[in-house]
């Protein structure tokens, strides 16, 4: 295991869409194991592979607290079904000091792999939906600045380009 | 994803409100940290300007704060609505909020109650706490309501109240469990663990604010009373008596030991070597450790002895 560095916007592999993961292995073992040790040294919630470089559909995530960790890894996700709204504030590791409500899917249904080759669906609601659907996201190419207002937008794009985000 | 983190608005004002203040500027970013207090006030008779001691305190950690004139008027809720605080945490403030100001933040406003609520309800509750002698206090931390102290219960912390505890170390005690215990509650709230519970009316008692007439000894009140009474209101506004016509203050007193077969009527003096000792209500015994003559410094009980010939009348009165 090791920290892996993040990318950040506006990097290039930030906007690919990711491609499907063939072979569940050791190596795709380690490196979602990586990813969980460097999310949670950020500290994040979720981290998904083209965050750390790595245009693959792979995602690390923990909807749980701190006493009680939930931590998941998910390979080749996809929602199955999606309904509601709902929205929360919301940041990410790719695009630091800068967080933004969204709009989201209040409940949804994840079809995914696990590491030892089960399928498994998932029903989620709230926090865990939202923050799938975040990582979900990043599998497209798409952040979360993508679906905010323009005028928001501009707000980060200006700080970004005065150089007045904080620094980590 | 990240979760942005927590905006905390702290209103304080004085020491019991210090150590929330260091454990949440310890929990959280210092940009996520708005200090609200009054601003400085010319205290005492060298009308010098001095801060609140949270403001002070807010200042030496190096946070940033906010402290109008009137923390209810539209301009000052509108500097702390732009901060967009996800809690508002209220410990010894002393300044009623308005519905609006309890409004303010997006998930709740929440205080730090000396007294396990729904019993001693009021600005002077660990007074009244050990004026009762009550046995067991604690602390509560409460979502804020529009009547005081009257909100849904949080968490609560009680423990024994010591033998000879005074008011200020009662204070500083319960500051340190309640600092905690206002971390826990917003951690409490924020992984949805916690469920908020209104209080029992049925089990509801009042500590209101106390007059400088309410430090006057009773000397027909038993030993325990008094002394219960005594550690209860000192500092402020403190307990008095009268000796020889002239107004003298009580400052440390605790109930003697021994039951004389004879004891001294109610508010008679008796000098035992460098023991002062005075007579309560239901033959019992007050021994007088502190005490301070109006305009006179303080003296001990030994002090006061070697100042004056005790004569067979002397003896403490209500006037
Ligand atoms: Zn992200």
């Amino acid at each position: 295991m090791s920290i892996l560095e993040i990318e950040t916007y506006p990097a290039a592999v930030l906007k690919q869409k990711a491609t499907a993961i063939e072979n569940i292995d050791d190596s795709l073992r380690e490196l979602a194991d990586s990813m969980l040790e460097t999310m949670y040294r950020a500290p994040g919630v979720g981290l998904a592979a083209p965050q750390v470089g790595r245009s693959i559909r792979l995602l690390v995530a923990d909807p749980g607290s701190r006493e009680e960790p939930e931590p998941m890894i998910l390979v080749n996700p996809k929602i199955i079904t999606a309904e509601g709204r709902t929205s929360m504030q919301e940041g990410c590791l790719s695009v630091p000091g800068f967080t933004a409500e969204v709009e989201r899917y209040k409940q949804i249904v994840v079809q995914a792999w696990t590491l030892d080759e089960r399928e498994v669906e998932l029903e989620l609601e709230d926090f865990p939906a939202i923050l799938l659907q975040h990582e979900l996201d990043h599998l497209e190419g798409i952040l979360f600045i993508d679906r905010i207002s323009r005028l928001k937008r501009n707000i980060y794009e200006r700080k970004l380009k005065k150089g007045t985000l904080p620094e980590d | 994803m990240t979760l942005p983190p927590l905006k905390i608005l702290f209103l304080g004002a004085g020491e019991f409100a210090l150590p929330t203040l260091e454990k949440l500027a310890a929990a959280i970013p210092a940009e996520n940290l708005l200090v609200v207090s009054q601003p400085a006030r010319a205290k005492g008779r060298g009308r010098k300007k001095s801060p609140t001691p949270v403001s002070e305190k807010a200042g030496a950690l190096g946070l940033e704060q906010f402290t109008p004139k009137d923390i209810n008027s539209p301009a000052s809720r509108a500097a702390m609505q732009d901060f967009e605080p996800d809690y508002l945490v209220l410990v010894d403030f002393g300044t009623r909020l308005a519905p609006a100001t309890i409004a303010l933040p997006k998930k709740a406003a929440i205080n730090l109650h000396p007294s396990l609520l729904p019993a001693f309800r009021g600005p002077a509750p660990m007074a009244w706490a050990l004026i009762k002698g009550e046995p067991v206090t604690g602390v509560t931390t409460q979502l804020i309501g529009e009547k005081i102290d009257c909100g849904h219960i949080l968490l609560q912390d009680p423990t024994f109240i010591r033998d000879h505890e005074t008011l200020p170390e009662l204070s500083r005690r319960l500051s340190l469990i309640g600092a905690p215990l206002v971390i826990d509650t917003i951690e409490g709230l924020e992984s949805g663990s916690l469920e908020p519970r209104p209080q029992d009316e049925n089990l509801a008692s009042k500590a209101p604010k106390f007059k400088k007439e309410d430090g006057l000894i009773n000397w027909n009140e038993n030993a325990t009373a008094i002394f219960n009474r005594i550690r209860g209101l000192n500092p402020w506004p403190g307990t008095y008596t009268f000796h020889r016509g002239k107004r003298i203050k009580i400052i440390k007193a605790v109930p003697a030991a021994e039951t004389p077969l004879l004891a001294p009527a109610p508010g008679e003096l008796r000098a035992d070597g460098q023991r002062l000792l005075v007579g309560c209500g239901q033959n019992s015994l007050l021994e007088i450790l502190e005490l301070q003559p109006a305009g006179k410094p303080l003296r001990t009980a030994a002090q006061f002895l070697n100042g004056q010939q005790l004569k067979q009348s002397d003896h403490f009165s209500t006037s």
